[in-house]
């Protein structure tokens, strides 16, 4: 005959370590992005495609893929090109949860622009060395754009 | 069901799960040589627009998309025909135009796309030249 006892205090740690661990995933759910031009998700697709077009251009420059001037090139145009695109949806209005970017992006607009710029002329910089072809030009120029991608982070960004 | 079984339920299904999921992930690293599986390769499509030529990078079945305009790019995915720009709906400023909404028509050589500033504009894939893979510089 089985014998019936109550819950044991294992079963009950179980239980409440899952229903813990789904009430604690609701809390940290992120705010969706409701603003009608959706700046938040636009930036933040447009850095993810940056990140995306650097990695390449990175693993060239640290010796962990050939380097071919051609394909290099064209890879650094692509970056290039993205390299303008971010900083227009940082609009007046655009500082609003779930964004990770820091209140100095819009009290220290002048210094934010300062960052952006510091940073599209070093990716023309690297431009500029992808078409001279020789890698150790453009290693240096990898070098400051990943510098300049840091140091606006830290300023402007919470990590 | 007893109920000082329930932990033991419990515990074992978690486990069975962690099993499928770190069986699979060996099983995927096994047979791709590594943990990051290979990217599938998309069919490049040559479109000509009013707005100007543009490619899309498109292979029917895969719910990822890529377009580029000589201004910028944008990824998204498709389903069901439509496309998802991740807010770009009627975005200008990536690409000089809004990108396309759906796919009106599809065959082996062609796709047919509109969106808000054009529409049934006729994109051509192109056939990639075959190349021997090299190996990568460690």
């Amino acid at each position: 005959m089985s014998r019936s006892v109550p819950f044991t205090h294992w079963g009950r740690l179980v239980l409440l370590s899952v229903l813990l661990g789904v009430g604690l995933s609701a809390c940290w759910e992120e705010p969706k992005d409701t603003h009608p031009d959706q700046l938040v998700t636009k930036r933040r697709a447009l850095f993810k495609q940056l990140t995306r077009a650097m990695e390449p251009i990175g693993l060239v420059a640290n010796g962990r893929k050939e380097f071919k001037p051609d394909e290099f090139l064209s890879l650094v145009q692509d970056l290039e090109k993205l390299s303008s695109k971010p900083w227009v949806y940082f609009t007046v209005d655009g500082n609003y949860p779930p964004t990770r970017a820091r209140a100095e992006v819009w009290s220290h607009a002048s210094g934010f622009k300062q960052a952006q710029d510091t940073y599209i002329g070093s990716v023309q910089k690297l431009a500029q060395a992808a078409q001279g072809g020789k890698l150790d030009e453009v290693r240096a120029a990898v070098d400051e754009v990943t510098a300049n991608c840091k140091a606006c982070h830290r300023e402007f960004r919470y990590e | 069901m007893r109920v000082e079984f329930i932990p033991y339920v419990v515990l074992g299904a978690i486990g069975m799960a962690v099993l499928y999921v770190v069986g699979n992930i060996l099983i995927g690293a096994l047979h791709n040589g590594g943990l990051i599986p290979p990217p599938t390769k998309l069919d490049r499509y040559e479109c000509v627009a009013p707005a100007g030529s543009f490619s899309m990078h498109y292979l029917h079945g895969t719910g990822r998309v890529q377009i580029k305009s000589p201004s910028g790019s944008l990824d998204g995915s498709v389903s069901q025909n439509q496309f998802d720009w991740s807010g770009f709906a009627n975005d200008r400023n990536v690409l000089g135009f809004a990108p396309p909404a759906e796919v009106v028509f599809e065959d082996a050589t062609s796709l047919r796309i509109s969106g808000p500033d054009w529409k049934n504009v006729v994109c051509t894939k192109m056939v990639e030249p075959t190349r021997p893979q090299q190996p990568t510089a460690q």
